[in-house]
């Protein structure tokens, strides 16, 4: 070090620049071989009480409430949901949406943030795109199972048949089915093709046996050769680019189901942004909820660290604001319109007999993501968590808000009826919950949950230059060490656990 | 799934069968039978009850030609569900084909001729006869009565001391009847041939009665009134629901009178022509709904307010006896000064009338109110009305029975009367414990029927001989057109016997054989040829009753104490579903909703909202929606609405109401418009129930008067009702109970919320909206369609993007030779539910049960919405000002009824949204479903801005909804085994099953039978000139357009006011184009040139207007506004016809 300070002497006495350092995405300088085996460590280890706790109950409520409820549905019919004449989409809809909302982070932490290069989506990606197939899966049972003939829904496939009719492809809900499907399909190969480095990697620590044999089935005999690597990335750069107009057409497609039918209150141009605005909310906040307790439990915080639990409340905040400023637009719209039945549905949303609907959704989405103006309470996990599971709820219930309380209040004052849902109904969402948390479980059980190989491409070492940069440091600049806010927590953890596991490595840096 | 064909039934002993397959089963032997159980299981092992009956098995079952067909072996096989065709053809039957009869429904107050339709032999649909003297529509209930005759629960055996017995014991039975000691109750209803073959028992020492649960005594016995609306421009109705529950006259001539002489449509209605409509009466009724000028007054008072309108117009009646308190407390917020203005002006507008005036009573007045308008009828020398004499008069009263039976010279009953005494007559016990025997005839088990010593099942009027008398008196023949296999028998036939007779033998009934003599006597023709005709027109010319002179008598007011909170008023009503309780098993009628208070499948009490402010229950049966609850109230203007929570969660509060000791619990809901102090129980109800429901009786399984229809259906109000006061009583007090009881309403919200919806317009100058004829120019721009720019579309109209000719181009609607339309008249339109039964009974549309329907899942293709409207504030220049009006305006509100179905928009919202192109537009201008490619995404329905579209959310038609939870229990639950009422559905129409969605179609299976005809005709007409047929030139508007007006849908045959127009736009001469007009851009685009169109176009009533015109739907169903046509003089003139004239 010494050497290197009388190399630049010349400019001792220059005016340095301060330079903000880059604030680290792997924290306590973990090594290569840590970050493997720390990611490994999840699905090679035996996994902790907890999960058993979780999974079994949500495997259970996922039987009972998908399987159970949609065999009772499909052998009985679509009345033991509380669909009416009146409300002819009710919770399965609202589900739905929900549902293909929260499917909207992955794509775009995956996507969109690759493309333009944010690295710290490489710590979360993994998880956020498992959620979004996840996520895509639920959403699809609903609108699958809500038609009154499911055994005839291939009806909706453009298949050619003997009696030549074909779709109506005027239907925004045939373009929702290949919306969402072309989605699901596109997804799911994104996730699987960013795996396969990984899945080489768990299959080198395995011990042959059906183990290592399934992983080498699935990573489809990776090597990890400089001819793979650079097909691999041309791949994934080319899913990338596919991906990312998908994550804006899904939702808008969905709301298009809305905005292109006639009914006062569904009928507005702005559904499409204000739908994917909500989704990428909605999207976030389930990323959170399902991140931060994962990230305890599996001790990951040295690399899905605050920066990027700071950063998705930033998105939060960001897109609630869009989402609170399209539900003032909508009102304010209805207002100026002079239209007599777009006021009147917008004033019963307000104050009609679904106000507290209306009232959790305002609440929940616009006022409690607010709170994220405040760094301290974008640092305080509990609160993180609670605004978080708001915007969950808030999410959900805007979609109740649209749905049913646009169709118990039409044209007619003659055919208003309010609905409720059936048990039936409340059953089948519940194990959606269930499913999706006990596939959620399963993928942190078997697949990486963190992608190996791009997580390393954040350290320092990854830089060829980066040894470069210690030998021949730039005297021109002050570097001001960023504001690492996990430095002091955590640390002392996190030592303790390396130590315990004998990997002398982690001290390297 | 396959069906089995049952193997018909062995002969029974001496039933006139000569084949037998073998010794065997001519002895029936023990062996023979279980050859016959191993050859067909399931087969011959299953009774009646058990088998689902396929159309063919049943068909063979059936009259002649199971006898013809014989029961050869070689037809017994396990046939699939095909349509196999017959081995031998019944005569005149072709499958699909429907055959016509001319036949009569009897009934109080003039039976109904009909045209009943039979598909192979199974009467499916009954139609109003159009020839008939007295032919008008047919109400809820003649449609719903067919469903009776497949009803599972009707009385199928004989009966004796609840125990099954057989026509030759019964026949034994009852010529041991001494007939010199027996009664005989009869219905009132007026029939010819009974009529004669009771005289002829009277004469034998018989004693005769006539009751009906629920009709008046009238002016008396024997004499009765004859009115005819179309001599009518002044109608004066005292408590006369003459267009509902109580019918009188013709309601197609009161309608003609509405549309001012002229229902075609050929021009304008004129003001001076209209007919002018004052209603006096308690609770409303849909004829309520039709008045110009309504008064509210509880049921005691109408002979008070009878009298004084009397007085005003010189008639010789004593005073009414109403003092200025009571003249107030009848215009709240008024003085005695509205009142007496209220009578003086409606008897000058009568007096000007003078003998075009008519006054008519509901006929469960008492007699004074008959004998009041018997004097102002008099004395304005009424033309419309006639006093004519019937043979009701040999008929003795109840109360002559209960003298004779406790005096012992009775002691037999023979209970004919199609009420239900032992539930409906107070004073049944005391003859029950008096008398010996007693005979039952009726078409259920009712109560009646298990307190009876013999219970015969009664035939239904669709399979017997008979006749009856239709309003004006016209001998209208009754003749059966199926023979179901129960061991019934007519009323007729048992009087035959009775009168010495036995029971039918060989092919004919012994009553054909009397009605044909009445027939022969009445219409003085002899002969089978007169016989004939009069069977193939179903009535005999020039038969109507002979005038009398109106019975003379001292006319006595009923005087009665001021109704207050401690003298509440109750009036007994007829109700609109189950009459006085005989149709309580009619699963039809129970689903229609009341048409007025919208309540299906149970009764409950209407009060008014100030008497349920006075009593302490207003605030339990008012929850208005949370307004200003958060953030902003709620700006719009609104009538007042009865809001008791909405769908299934709809509750409303029990009150128990009592009369000295008599008491019972009923829910109550409030009625608007209903007279103060005063509550109205519909009758009827609460039959039978298992769920512990306190005034209703409880179920006794064993004897069940009800199928699973009338179960736990409503509350029983006799108990309260005493002979005494059989019609309305005094003194009632009210209590609270705490207590709510769920009930299904179809329609929750009754105001039109600021939006011109039912359109109304006056034939008064209105300040800011001119004249009659100004208004009716402004129609189409009522409401937001004020304000609304042009609709236009960014869409190339003629769509025809692959063609670049643009002459070539055509538009999706391009049939040159049928493009269809109709129009709903609100002027005419009373909301009765006729239409609603009539859909349902053509298009095969299943009922939903109570629970489905509190949810909103009601399948009914047309929804009988109906709006209140009243004037909160004061309207000047168009502009609604601060004053609030006074509260007899706001408590006195105006009801429009408004039928919607599925409009067939040519622009429709729910074709574009079909992911799988199941709801499409055929080029005739129809919205059409094909359900075998409906998915069931119920999207349609959803972007239907007019909520027209029903999804079978469960298999109705398949399993049984009304099972507590069957539905629910999808296949474990019950299916309708061995129920017959599919038997009654339409071959032509497709029953859904569930996932599918439905609507109005047009009744698309009638208009493809019509255009096929037509073709066949051109066929014919080819062969006949014996031609090739590439030979003949066809004229495609001349030779394939159905004729003019040929065509009907089910609603518009059976509207009774035809208030229904339906047609082909591109027929000039059809009262469709003359109702509605034809310009619409879909038709304009089929002519070349602007010349041609301008030639062709047709404007249409002023009246027209399309609901939601402002969605830009382009509906082929359009309405016209309707027109009151206020006296300018009365009080209330000023806040009359203005339901939606004001709205912006």
């Amino acid at each position: 070090m010494s050497e290197v300070a009388t190399n630049s002497e010349p400019n001792a006495n220059a005016v340095k620049i301060p330079v903000l350092e880059r604030e680290k995405l792997i924290l306590q300088g973990r090594s290569y071989g840590w970050i493997t085996e720390r990611i490994c460590g999840v699905i090679e280890n035996r996994q902790p009480l907890l999960w058993w706790i979780l999974f079994i109950p949500s495997a259970l409520i996922a039987l009972i409430g998908v399987v159970g409820g949609l065999t009772y549905l499909v052998s009985t019919g679509v009345g033991v949901w509380g669909n009416t004449n009146r409300v002819m989409w009710g919770w399965p809809i609202v589900n739905f949406v929900f549902w293909i909302g929260i499917g909207h982070a992955g794509t775009l932490i995956s996507a969109i943030l690759f493309l333009t290069r944010q690295n710290w989506r490489t710590s979360i990606n993994r998880a956020a795109e498992a959620m979004t197939i996840f996520a895509v899966m639920c959403a699809g049972i609903f609108p699958a199972f809500h038609v009154g003939r499911v055994w005839m829904a291939w009806f909706l496939a453009p298949i050619p048949n003997a009696n030549a009719i074909w779709q109506n492809f005027k239907s925004p809900l045939l373009w929702d089915v290949f919306a969402v499907s072309t989605y699901f399909t596109v997804s799911l190969i994104f996730w699987f093709l960013g795996m396969v480095p990984d899945l080489a990697t768990i299959r080198d620590r395995c011990k042959p046996g059906l183990r290592k044999f399934a992983y080498g089935i699935a990573c489809l005999g990776w090597r990890g050769g400089n001819r793979q690597w650079s097909h691999y990335e041309m791949a994934y750069l080319l899913l990338a680019a596919l991906s990312t107009p998908l994550v804006l057409s899904v939702h808008s497609v969905v709301s298009f189901d809305f905005a292109t039918s006639v009914v006062p209150g569904w009928h507005t141009t702005i559904f499409p942004p204000y739908f994917v605005a909500g989704a990428i909310f909605g999207g976030f906040a389930m990323v959170l909820t399902i991140m931060i307790p994962a990230r305890f439990i599996y001790g990951l915080q040295d690399m899905i660290t605050m920066k990027h639990i700071d950063n998705m409340a930033k998105i939060i905040l960001l897109t609630g604001t869009i989402v609170g400023y399209a539900y003032l637009m909508e009102l304010f719209i209805a207002f100026y319109s002079g239209a007599k039945y777009e006021s009147a549905a917008f004033l019963y949303r307000l104050s009609g007999p679904y106000w507290w609907a209306y009232l959790a959704m305002m609440s929940c989405n616009v006022l409690s993501p607010q709170i994220f103006w405040f760094k301290k309470c974008r640092e305080n996990l509990w609160v993180v968590m609670a605004v978080a599971m708001c915007v969950n709820i808030g999410m959900w219930f805007e979609r109740f808000v649209i749905i049913v309380t646009t169709l118990a209040r039409m044209w007619l004052p003659g055919d208003w009826k309010t609905y409720s849902p059936s048990a039936v109904d409340v059953l089948t969402f519940v194990g959606t919950i269930g499913m999706f948390l006990a596939l959620f479980l399963l993928f942190l059980r078997f697949l990486p949950c963190i992608n190996i190989a791009e997580v390393k491409w954040t350290l320092l070492e990854s830089d060829p230059h980066d040894e470069d940069k210690i030998d021949h440091p730039d005297d021109g600049v002050v570097t001001i060490p960023a504001y690492q806010y996990e430095l002091q927590e955590g640390s002392k953890d996190a030592a303790e656990d390396a130590a315990s596991k004998g990997n002398s490595k982690t001290a390297d840096a | 799934m396959k069906r089995v064909l049952n193997h018909p039934q062995p002969p029974k002993e001496g039933d006139a069968v000569t084949t037998w397959r073998s010794v065997g089963e001519k002895e029936g032997s023990q062996s023979f039978r279980n050859d016959l159980d191993r050859e067909f299981p399931n087969g011959d092992t299953l009774n009646e009850e058990e088998q689902e009956l396929s159309r063919r098995s049943f068909t063979k079952l059936m009259g002649a030609s199971s006898a013809l067909a014989g029961l050869t072996l070689a037809s017994c096989r396990r046939p699939e569900s095909y349509i196999v065709p017959y081995k031998k053809a019944p005569e005149w039957v072709i499958p699909g084909k429907p055959l016509f009869y001319a036949s009569t429904m009897p009934r109080v107050g003039g039976a109904v001729p009909l045209l009943v339709t039979t598909v192979e032999g199974r009467p499916r649909k009954l139609e109003p006869a159009t020839d008939h003297p007295d032919a008008s529509g047919t109400d809820a209930l003649v449609q719903a009565s067919i469903l009776d005759l497949y009803s599972p629960s009707r009385s199928q055996d004989i009966l004796k001391d609840g125990k099954v017995s057989d026509q030759a014991a019964l026949l034994e039975g009852l010529k041991s009847l001494d007939l010199s000691k027996t009664a005989l109750v009869f219905g009132s209803d007026d029939f010819p041939t009974r009529n004669r073959l009771a005289k002829e028992l009277a004469g034998k020492g018989a004693t005769l009665v006539s009751y009906e649960a629920l009709t008046g005594e009238g002016l008396s016995a024997g004499v009765s009134t004859v009115v005819d609306f179309s001599k009518a421009s002044r109608i004066l109705s005292l408590d006369a629901d003459f267009l509902g529950a109580d019918p009188i006259g013709n309601s197609r001539e009161f309608s003609k009178g509405r549309m001012g002489g002229d229902s075609e449509y050929n021009a304008e209605i004129v003001a001076d022509k209209m007919s002018r409509l004052y209603q006096v009466e308690t609770q409303f009724s849909i004829t309520g709904g039709m008045a110009d000028h309504r008064l509210r007054v509880a049921p005691s008072r109408v002979a008070m307010v009878a009298a004084e309108i009397a007085s005003a117009l010189g008639a010789s009646v004593p005073a009414s006896g109403l003092d200025d308190d009571d003249k107030a407390a009848l215009f709240p917020g008024g003085s005695a000064a509205e009142f007496d203005q209220w009578v003086s002006e409606c008897a000058k507008d009568l007096k000007e009338a003078a003998s075009k005036t008519l006054v008519i009573v509901g006929s469960r007045q008492p007699k004074a109110v008959h004998q009041i308008a018997a004097a102002i009828n008099a004395v304005l020398k009424s033309q419309a009305v006639r006093t004519v004499s019937t043979d009701l008069g040999q008929y003795g009263t109840m109360a002559d029975l209960g003298a004779k039976v406790a005096s012992g010279a009775v002691e037999n009953i023979v209970f004919l009367t199609p009420s239900d005494p032992a539930y409906d007559f107070d004073g049944f016990e005391a003859l029950a414990e008096k008398a010996k025997a007693i005979v039952h005839l009726g078409i259920r088990t009712n109560f009646t029927a298990w307190a009876a010593n013999w219970h015969v099942p009664a035939r239904h009027f669709l399979e017997s001989w008979g006749d009856a008398r239709s309003a004006s008196g016209v001998l209208s023949l009754i003749q059966p057109m199926i023979f179901m296999p129960y061991e019934a028998v007519s009323e007729l036939e048992l009087l035959v016997v009775l009168n010495g007779g036995d029971f039918a033998q060989g092919d004919f009934s012994p009553a054909m054989g009397e009605v044909k003599k009445t027939f022969a006597a009445l219409s003085g023709k002899a002969g089978d040829v007169a016989w004939r005709e009069g069977l193939k027109n179903g009535f005999a010319a020039d038969t109507a009753y002979a005038d009398v002179a109106a019975p003379a008598g001292p006319i006595e007011v009923p005087k009665s104490t001021a109704p207050g909170t401690d003298n509440i008023e109750v009036v007994f009503s007829t109700d609109a579903s189950v009459l006085d309780g005989r149709f309580i098993d009619n699963a039809w009628l129970q689903e229609a909703p009341d048409p007025v208070t919208k309540l299906t499948w149970d009764n409950a009490a209407q009060v008014s909202p100030l008497t349920a402010k006075a009593l302490g229950i207003y605030d339990q049966v008012i929850a208005l929606e949370p307004k200003g609850k958060f953030a902003f109230s709620d700006p719009f203007k609104r009538a007042a609405e009865a809001h008791i929570g909405e769908g299934e969660h709809a509750k409303a509060p029990f009150i128990t109401v009592s009369i000295g000791d008599r008491e019972i619990t009923v829910p109550v809901l409030i009625a608007f418009g209903h007279a103060d102090f005063a509550i109205t129980i519909p009758l009827g109800y609460g039959q039978a129930s298992d769920d512990g429901r306190k005034s209703a009786i409880a179920l006794d399984a064993d004897q069940p008067v009800v199928g699973h229809v009338g179960l736990n259906s409503g509350f029983n109000a006799y108990p309260l009702r005493s002979s005494d006061t059989p019609y309305f009583a005094t003194g009632a007090k009210i209590g609270l109970t705490g207590n709510s009881y769920k009930v299904a309403l179809t329609q929750e919200h009754n105001s039109m919320y600021g939006r011109a919806l039912a359109r109304e317009v006056s034939t008064n100058s209105l300040e800011g909206k001119g004249d009659f004829k100004e208004q009716v120019k402004e129609v189409k721009k009522q409401g937001l369609d004020a304000h609304a720019p042009v609709n236009i579309s960014l869409y190339d109209p003629k769509g025809g993007i692959w063609s670049k000719d643009d002459a070539k181009k055509k538009s999706h609607i391009s049939d040159d030779v049928h493009q269809w339309g109709m129009a709903i008249d609100l002027n005419t339109c009373t909301g009765c539910n006729a239409c609603l039964v009539a859909c349902q009974a053509e298009n095969n549309i299943p009922i939903v049960g109570k629970d489905q329907v509190a949810m909103g899942r009601e399948m009914h293709w047309i929804r009988m919405d109906r709006y209140f409207s009243a004037m909160e504030t004061e309207v000047h220049g168009g502009h609604s000002s601060d004053t609030p009006t006074p509260d007899w305006v706001q408590q006195n509100p105006e009801m429009v009824p408004q039928p919607v179905a599925c409009v067939q928009c040519e622009m429709a919202p729910c074709e574009t949204v079909c992911p799988v192109n199941a709801t499409v537009h055929t080029e005739e201008g129809l919205n059409s479903m094909a359900y075998n490619r409906c998915i069931g995404t119920r999207y349609c329905a959803n972007n239907c801005p007019y909520k027209a579209r029903r999804f079978n959310f469960f298999d109705y038609n398949k399993r049984n909804p009304l099972i507590k939870g069957n539905l629910y229990k999808g296949p474990l639950g019950k299916k309708k085994v061995g129920e017959a009422p599919h038997l009654q559905h339409n071959p032509n129409v497709t029953v859904r099953m569930r996932g599918v969605m439905e609507k109005c179609t047009y009744c698309v299976q009638r208009l493809e039978g019509a255009k096929i005809k037509q073709k066949q005709q051109q066929k014919q007409k080819t062969l006949a000139a014996g031609l090739p047929s590439t030979a003949v030139g066809v004229d495609r508007a001349v030779d394939l357009r159905v004729p003019t007006n040929s065509v009907k849908v089910a609603c518009q045959e059976a509207c009774p006011t035809a208030a229904i127009s339906f047609g082909n736009l591109l027929d000039r001469e059809s009262k469709i184009v003359k109702a509605k007009g034809n310009q619409l851009d879909s038709i304009a685009r089929m002519f070349d040139s602007e010349e041609e169109w301008n030639n062709f176009k047709v404007e249409g009533s002023g009246r027209n207007y399309d609901l939601l015109n402002y969605v830009n739907t382009r509906p082929r169903t359009s309405y016209l506004a309707r027109v009151k046509n206020p006296n300018p003089k009365m009080p209330d003139s000023a806040f009359l016809g203005q339901a939606t004239i004001n709205t912006h």
